[in-house]
């Protein structure tokens, strides 16, 4: 074990948290070293001092003082600080059932749109990419979309539809 | 034998207003000395209590009674004077930032040894109280309060490896101050 080992652990944590095995070490090299000796000695005894180090005593007004403040505040504390749920039934009944419809509803839509190839019919040998084809092409792209809109707007009234509470405690 | 501190802040939360005495008899000593030894100024240290112990009260819905009750006392006496030493003047840096450089103007650590009894320990006391800010609250937070460093990181809002290499530190200040105070005794 070197000095700057030695100086090292000294300085690393409280002489508490040694192995037997590192202090065995530490002291064997301290005995022969006219530097480590004093510094292991005095990290020593300085965790030890730090451990008991004195409070000071604070002057006899201070807690009047707190409790003469607290007298004046206008009332006591709360209960652990909560946000308020949501008020219970609001939204229940035949609001859950319709929640659940509206997500059937759109899953049906999405697959017959599917089953029917419903979708924009893309013309492979136009010389502009995507190009759909021509009237009938727009028509089923604009029926395509439409399906797409009122799907996607009876799934998002679906997933927002059963939220019941909000309630957490907050710390 | 006094009571559980979770028991007293059940008290006070059912309207026992009351029952805060026993926190601020309890704990006033302990945050003094936490934050005297923090900004290093009586009459700062007092206002930094006072102002902690009320605010804890005003604001105990947020305590969490399933954890101790010090180190979150000693969070809000660790903001508050950080915020003094704001206030006043004093240079003061997040915890853990090149904190051998924060410079205290006005800061007396000597004059205040006279507010400890012990002779004995006041040299030692002196000796912490010349620290670097963030140095000396870990010191007093983790040997004196005897606070694990994770609760002592919370309370800083710092990460665990900063209190350790403050720790570490401080205790390598300490010894070169006290070796060389053993070698040149005046």
């Amino acid at each position: 074990m070197t000095c700057d080992h030695v100086l090292g652990l000294i300085d690393a944590r409280p002489f508490a948290d040694y192995s037997p095995a590192q202090l065995d070490a530490a002291w064997g090299h301290a005995r022969e070293c006219a530097t480590c000796g004093p510094a292991l000695r005095l990290g020593s005894a300085l965790s030890n001092d730090l451990a008991t180090l004195p409070q000071p005593e604070p002057p006899q007004h201070l807690a009047p003082a707190v409790l003469a403040r607290l007298a004046r505040l206008p009332e006591a504390p709360a209960s652990p600080r909560t946000i308020a749920a949501a008020p219970a039934g609001v939204r229940s009944g035949w609001q859950d059932h319709a929640a659940a419809a509206a997500g059937v509803i759109a899953a049906g839509v999405i697959a017959h749109s599917i089953a029917l190839g419903q979708g924009p019919a893309i013309d492979l040998t136009s010389p502009r990419i995507g190009e759909t084809t021509g009237l009938l092409g727009l028509e089923a792209t604009a029926r395509w979309w439409t399906t797409l809109a009122v799907s996607l707007v009876l799934y998002v009234t679906g997933l927002f539809l059963p939220v019941r509470t909000v309630g957490r405690r907050a710390r | 034998m006094s009571r559980p501190d979770a028991e007293v802040v059940r008290d006070i939360r059912r309207g026992d207003r009351e029952a805060f005495a026993e926190i601020v008899h309890a704990y006033q000593r302990r945050l003094f000395g936490l934050a005297l030894m923090m900004v290093r100024e009586p009459a700062g240290a007092e206002e930094v209590t006072q102002d902690a112990l009320v605010r804890a009260y005003t604001h105990l819905d947020a305590y969490d009674d399933s954890r101790p009750l010090y180190p979150w006392l000693a969070s809000i006496a660790v903001r508050l004077a950080q915020n003094w030493l704001r206030t006043h003047g004093r240079t003061v840096r997040r915890e853990g930032t090149a904190l051998e450089n924060v410079e205290e103007p006005g800061a007396r650590p000597v004059a205040l040894t006279s507010l400890i009894i012990d002779e004995c320990s006041r040299g030692l006391w002196s000796a912490v109280a010349a620290l670097p800010s963030g140095e000396r609250t870990a010191v007093v937070l983790y040997y004196r309060d005897q606070l694990p460093v994770r609760d002592i990181a919370r309370a800083l809002g710092v990460t665990t490896g900063t209190i350790k290499t403050l720790l570490f530190r401080a205790r390598r200040h300490l010894r070169e101050r006290l070796q060389a105070a053993e070698e040149n005794p005046r």
